[in-house]
C-alpha cells in the first residue's frame, strides 16, 4: 500500500491527506445519526407533507431519482443567488447548485437577462438553423479548443451521441468505463455504475456489473488509476473497442483526483489502440477551470461531454470533438437528431454564461473554494479527524478516509456512516450539498467567502460533536 | 482577495462608538450598516466610519447587506435582537449584559442552544492582553493547581443617576464582568455569598442599590474567586487581579498612559494616575474581541463568550442580589 500512497495527483488537483488522526467513537455515531434524523423530520414536516402529495403522481415523489433520500428529501420553492428557500419557509445555502449546473448562481442576473431577450424578442423554438445557436457554439469551440460541437438537452445525450460518434469513426462497437463512472443514463454506461462490491471481483481485473433493467452490449470497466489493467483490456479487445469514456476528474464518488500523469498515459494507450478518448466533462467542464478540466490537465481527447456549467442552469448540453470524430455527423453515418437542440432560450443563456465565466470569475471561486478548504483542513488536524479534502476548480469534498482515494474501491472503503452524518448535519443548520454521498460541493458565482464560512463553522461543531 | 467581512452595528452610544471605531480599524472587515432610533446618532456614525444609516434595527438583519451584526443597543432590546439574529441566520455579537430578567434569559435558552450561529457575548475584558496573559499561564500550569482568583474592580466615579435607575443595579451592571472573569478562571461556579454596602452615595441609596459589593464565589473543585467592587475610586479605574496558585502567584496591576516616573523633594517613583475609565484601559481589548468573534463567524479556533456564558453571569449577579438581602449564601447551579 506504501507505493500507492505515496502516488501524487495531478497538480491541477488539490489534496491534503492528515498526518495523524484517531477513529470516532461508531456509538457515537449512531448516535447523533438518530438524533440528526429526529432534529431534521421535527424542523421540515412541510417537506414531509409535500412528498406524500408528490408520490401519489411522482415515483418516490421527485423528478429524477438522484433527488430522493429516506425518509425523504427538502422540497424547494425558489432559489436565488447561494439561497434556496424550502417550503417550511426557511432559506438554506445551497453548496449543490444543480450538481454544478447553477455555476453562475441561482436566476443570475445576466443570464435572466439574455433568456428573458430572447424570450421577448426572438423565439423559442424555430427547429431551424439560427445565429444565436452559431455563435454559442463558436464561443465553446474558441473556449474548449474543439473543432465541432452538436447541442443537445442533456448529458445523457452527449454521452450517448458522442459513443455514437466513436463507434461511427472507429467502426468498432465496445467500450471501455470507469469502475464506478456514472455519465448518465444510456444503457452502456449504466455498467457498474453503483456496483456491488461482492459482485465485482478484484480491484485489479473487475467485473463488469449489468443492472437488471438494462442492455448494455459489450462492456469493458477498469479501475481509475489503473493503466495496467487498462492496456490488458485493450492489447486483449482493442479490435472490437470503440471508445473509453472516463470523467478526467472523477466527480460523482465524491472527487477522485487522477494519479500525476495517469491522463497522459491514457491517452497514449487510445491512440496506441486506436481506441477513441472520450473526456465526459459534465460535471467538471467550467467548474474545472476556464476551458474545462482537459486544458488544464493538459491532455486533449478525441470527444467531449458538455453539460451542467455551460447552461447556466437551463437544459442545455453538448457532445464535440476533433474533426475526424465529428465527420459522422457531416457524413450521415451518425446523425445526431433533436428537436430542442440548441434552441434560442438555451443557447441564449449560453452565450450569457460564456461572457460571464471570465478567468478572473472562475479564480475567485476557486480562491474562495481553496480558502475554505484550508479552513476544513485546519479543523480536521485540530480534531484529528480520520478525513480529508480533495479539491478540483470550484469544487471541493471532504472525505471520511484518512488515506486518499484512487478508485471505487477506495471510495467505497471511505465511512458512509460519517458521511450521511456530516451531510445531515449541514442540512438540518442550513446547508444543502447534494443528497448523494458522492457528491461535492461548489462555489458559484454567488457565494462569497462569508456564506463559505458558514459550511466552515458548521463543519467544526461537527467536528466538535462527533469528538464528544 | 477575500471580500471583508460586513458588520451591522445596531446602537450608536459611548460603546456603539467603540465597536464602529474597532470595525474601522479591523483588516477585513467593514461597516455596512448602522442602525439608532435616534437616527443622528447612527448617520453621525455612518459618515464616520462607513455605512448606511438607518432608525429601524430590523434594517441590519439582511444578509444581502451584512455578515455580522453588533448590537450595542440598551440593555432590554439584546433578547429581541439576538432572537432576530437566529431567524436571519446572521452572527451576533451581543453587548454584556444579556437582560436583567433570568425569566426571559431562559426563554430564549434553547432558541439560542439549536441556533446554527455564533452568540458572542461583549464581554470584552476576556480579551484583554492582561488578564488574557494571565488566563493562559494559569491553563498553562505556571503556578499549578488555581486556588484563589482575587478581582478588584473599582470605577473612577458613579454614572448618572439617570443611567443607573435603569442599570440593574451594582451587580448586574457592574460586578457582570467580574462574574464573568470569575468564571473565565473557574467555570463552574456552585455558590455565591455576597455583602452589599451603601458607603458613600446617597443616590445610589435611595435608588435601592449599593455602592460598594464583596462578593465570594466557590467553584465546582473548591476554589475561591473574591470579588471587591466600588462604584468609585478617587484614583482613577481601579483594575487588578491576583491569580494564586500552589506553584505561584500571577499579579495584573493598574496601568498608566506612560511609563514616566516622577521624582521630587516630596516623593519619589510617582506615576501619573491610573487610566481614567473602560475606553482607556479595555480599548486592546474591544479590537482582540471583535477579531476573536471574526475567527468565530469564520470558522475558526475561537474563544468568544457564548449565550451561555452570559446567561450564567447573569444567575451569579441575580444570586449575589440575593445573598446581599438576605445574608445567606445561595448555592447555584449554571
Amino acid at each position: 500500500m506504501s507505493k500507492v500512497l505515496n502516488l501524487k495527483h495531478d497538480p491541477a488537483g488539490r489534496r491534503r491527506v492528515p498526518e495523524k488522526y484517531t477513529p470516532i467513537s461508531k456509538t457515537r455515531v449512531k448516535k447523533l445519526l438518530a438524533q440528526e434524523w429526529a432534529r431534521f423530520q421535527s424542523t421540515t414536516t412541510n417537506s414531509a407533507t409535500h412528498n406524500k402529495r408528490a408520490s401519489k403522481v411522482l415515483p418516490l415523489g421527485v423528478t429524477s431519482s438522484f433527488q430522493h433520500w429516506n425518509p425523504y428529501p427538502i422540497s424547494i420553492v425558489s432559489a436565488k443567488g447561494a439561497y434556496f428557500k424550502d417550503v417550511d419557509g426557511r432559506k438554506l445555502l445551497d453548496l449543490s447548485m444543480g450538481f454544478g449546473a447553477m455555476m453562475v448562481g441561482h436566476l443570475n442576473k445576466d443570464v435572466v437577462k439574455a433568456v428573458k431577450k430572447a424570450m421577448r424578442s426572438v423565439g423559442t423554438l424555430f427547429v431551424t438553423p439560427g445565429p444565436l445557436a452559431t455563435e454559442a457554439a463558436e464561443r465553446f469551440q474558441k473556449r474548449f479548443d474543439i473543432d465541432m460541437l452538436r447541442f443537445t438537452n442533456s448529458g445523457t445525450e452527449s454521452t450517448m451521441y458522442a459513443i455514437r460518434a466513436a463507434r461511427a469513426a472507429t467502426g468498432k462497437k465496445a467500450i471501455i468505463k470507469i469502475e464506478g463512472g456514472y455519465h448518465g443514463g444510456y444503457d452502456p454506461l449504466q455498467v457498474s455504475v453503483k456496483a456491488p462490491l461482492e459482485k465485482i471481483g478484484s480491484a485489479s481485473a473487475p467485473k463488469p456489473y449489468h443492472p437488471g433493467a438494462i442492455e448494455a452490449g459489450e462492456v469493458y470497466v477498469v479501475s481509475y488509476n489503473d493503466t495496467v489493467r487498462l492496456e490488458a483490456i485493450m492489447k486483449n479487445h482493442g479490435k472490437t473497442i470503440a471508445a473509453f469514456m472516463i470523467e478526467p476528474i472523477v466527480e460523482n464518488l465524491s472527487i477522485i483526483l487522477p494519479d500525476e500523469g495517469y491522463l497522459k498515459a491514457v491517452r497514449e494507450l487510445c491512440d496506441k489502440y486506436k481506441i477513441a478518448l472520450i473526456f465526459d466533462e459534465v460535471k467538471t467542464g467550467l467548474t474545472a477551470g476556464v476551458a474545462g478540466a482537459a486544458i488544464r490537465v493538459g491532455v486533449k481527447p478525441d470527444l467531449i461531454t458538455l453539460a451542467k456549467s455551460i447552461g447556466g442552469g437551463l437544459p442545455l448540453a453538448a457532445f464535440g470533438g476533433k474533426k475526424e470524430f465529428m465527420q459522422p455527423v457531416v457524413d450521415g453515418r451518425m446523425p445526431h437528431l433533436g428537436t430542442y437542440n440548441g434552441n434560442p432560450l438555451v443557447v441564449a443563456a449560453a452565450i450569457a454564461v460564456d461572457k460571464i465565466a471570465t478567468p478572473e470569475a472562475l479564480e475567485k471561486a476557486e480562491a474562495i473554494n481553496n480558502a475554505t478548504l484550508d479552513a476544513i483542513d485546519k479543523i480536521i488536524d485540530e480534531y484529528a479527524l480520520p478525513a480529508h479534502t480533495v479539491g478540483f476548480g470550484v469544487k471541493g469534498a471532504v472525505i471520511w478516509s484518512p488515506t486518499p482515494v484512487r478508485n471505487y474501491r477506495d471510495f467505497k472503503a471511505t465511512d458512509f456512516e460519517l458521511a450521511e452524518l456530516s451531510w445531515l448535519w449541514g442540512l438540518n443548520r442550513g446547508i444543502i450539498t447534494p443528497p448523494g454521498l458522492d457528491e461535492q460541493w461548489l462555489v458559484s458565482f454567488a457565494h462569497t467567502q462569508n456564506d463559505m464560512n458558514k459550511l466552515v463553522r458548521s463543519f467544526r461543531e461537527f467536528a466538535k460533536a462527533i469528538r464528544g | 482577495m477575500n471580500a471583508p467581512m460586513r458588520f451591522g452595528l445596531i446602537g450608536t452610544g459611548r460603546i456603539g462608538q467603540v465597536h464602529a471605531s474597532s470595525v474601522a480599524r479591523t483588516e477585513g472587515a467593514e461597516l455596512t450598516m448602522v442602525a439608532d432610533v435616534f437616527v443622528e446618532g447612527a448617520k453621525k456614525t455612518a459618515e464616520q466610519y462607513g455605512g448606511v444609516a438607518t432608525a429601524e434595527a430590523m434594517d441590519c438583519f439582511d444578509s444581502s447587506k451584512v455578515d455580522a451584526i453588533i448590537v450595542a443597543s440598551p440593555t432590554p432590546t439584546h433578547l429581541d435582537l439576538i432572537s432576530a439574529a437566529i431567524d436571519a441566520n446572521i452572527p451576533i455579537l451581543c453587548e454584556k449584559p444579556i437582560d436583567l430578567d433570568i425569566k426571559r434569559v431562559d426563554a430564549m435558552r434553547d432558541k439560542a442552544a439549536k441556533a446554527t450561529i455564533p452568540i458572542v457575548l461583549g464581554f470584552n475584558r476576556r480579551f484583554d492582553p492582561h488578564f488574557n496573559s494571565v488566563h493562559q499561564r494559569v491553563q498553562a500550569g505556571e503556578i499549578g493547581k488555581l486556588e484563589q482568583l482575587v478581582l478588584i474592580s473599582r470605577d473612577p466615579a458613579p454614572a448618572s443617576k439617570e443611567y443607573l435607575a435603569v442599570s440593574g443595579g451594582i451587580y448586574r451592571d457592574m460586578t457582570i464582568h467580574d462574574f464573568d472573569m470569575g468564571r473565565f478562571f473557574v467555570p463552574n461556579i456552585v455558590s455565591v455569598t455576597a455583602n452589599g454596602f451603601n458607603q458613600f452615595s446617597s443616590e445610589i441609596k435611595d435608588l435601592g442599590d449599593y455602592d460598594a459589593t464583596s462578593v465570594t464565589l466557590r467553584g465546582a473543585n473548591d476554589e475561591l474567586v473574591l470579588i471587591t467592587n466600588s462604584r468609585h475610586a478617587i484614583y482613577g479605574f481601579d483594575q487588578r487581579m491576583e491569580a494564586f496558585g500552589d506553584k505561584g502567584m500571577l499579579r495584573v496591576e493598574n496601568l498608566t498612559n506612560t511609563n514616566v516616573r516622577l521624582y521630587n523633594e516630596s516623593s519619589a517613583e510617582v506615576k501619573e494616575p491610573y487610566q481614567n475609565f473602560f475606553l482607556e484601559r479595555y480599548m486592546d481589548s474591544y479590537l482582540l474581541e471583535l477579531a476573536e468573534f471574526m475567527k468565530k463567524v469564520r470558522g475558526e479556533a475561537s474563544n468568544s463568550p457564548e449565550f451561555e456564558d452570559g446567561r450564567a453571569a447573569l444567575v451569579l449577579a441575580n444570586a449575589a442580589l440575593e445573598s446581599s438581602q438576605t445574608g445567606k449564601t445561595v448555592s447555584v447551579s449554571l
